[in-house]
């Protein structure tokens, strides 16, 4: 605990806690919900979620059928002799659940994580990807006559 | 020609034609930070996910140290610029500022000055 002799009476001080509170509804960063993109690329799905601070001894991911599961069980702790005078960031304590559009080959998932951000390629069944259907016309007998 | 970007407007083409025309332009967010103090310091934590270490800049003017971080991967929709300002107390230490990032995350520690680090005193007795 600091006394108040050590305090100064003087604050670390933030300019914009309007825009920053501004920012988050429009981001829609609420707690605990990092931001998660799931996009179809035609062979793959490709997960991108925002998990800054975790690293990878943090970070569980596991799929059954097709729910795909991504838990962070650590949490931050402040270090002993320290006080934590403002807390903005999310609880990096989280359990996120997609349930897959399609099914994917679970043999090769591929996950990075760098600079807290997690990339999750996950590539589709064979029964699952995209075939071409050849349309057939009728054939051509005949070139034409200049 | 002002081709001074900083001084950049939002209607000024001139200066904006020198980018390449598809690139979208950034979202612009204030990053969420956790504020730690110890007798010996002030330590900000602040979330930047994604972004390097090379790409996180700080600028201090008299007491006021801006954060300036781009993302510029193509992972979500468009880069995203990161901004914040800080004011520092007086009883920090501006020299001493360090910073260091790692899993998206900036640390930065401001070190009181020494006259303001709280210390014992030695007692006498007069026997």
């Amino acid at each position: 605990m600091l006394s108040p002799l050590f305090d100064f009476n003087e604050r670390f001080r933030l300019f914009d806690s309007f825009e920053r509170q501004a920012d988050r509804v429009f981001a829609g960063q609420g707690p605990s919900s990092p931001r998660m993109i799931l996009r179809d690329t035609g062979d793959d799905l490709h997960l991108v979620a925002e998990l800054p601070g975790v690293a990878e001894n943090d970070l569980d991911i596991s799929l059954e059928s097709d729910v795909l599961t991504l838990r962070v069980a650590g949490d931050r702790q402040v270090p002993s002799g320290h006080k934590l005078i403002r807390s903005e960031r999310p609880s990096m304590r989280m359990v996120r659940q997609v349930e897959l559009p399609v099914r994917v080959d679970t043999d090769n998932l591929q996950a990075t994580l760098r600079d807290g951000i997690l990339e999750l390629k996950l590539p589709k069944a064979k029964e699952a990807r995209p075939r071409k259907i050849p349309v057939l016309g009728a054939p051509a007998t005949q070139s034409k006559p200049d | 020609m002002n081709t001074n970007m900083s001084h950049e407007t939002s209607n000024n083409s001139a200066a904006r034609a020198t980018r390449p025309t598809a690139a979208a332009e950034p979202r612009v967010l204030v990053p969420v930070v956790d504020v730690l103090e110890s007798a010996e310091q002030i330590t900000v934590l602040a979330d930047l996910p994604g972004v390097r270490a090379e790409d996180v800049k700080l600028h201090l003017e008299k007491e006021l140290l801006t954060l300036v971080a781009e993302y510029n991967g193509t992972l979500f929709d468009g880069p995203v610029h990161y901004k914040r300002t800080f004011q520092v107390p007086s009883h920090i230490d501006a020299d001493g500022i360090e910073a260091k990032s790692d899993n998206g995350v900036l640390t930065l520690r401001f070190p009181r000055h020494a006259s303001a680090q709280p210390r014992s005193v030695p007692v006498t007795s007069r026997g």
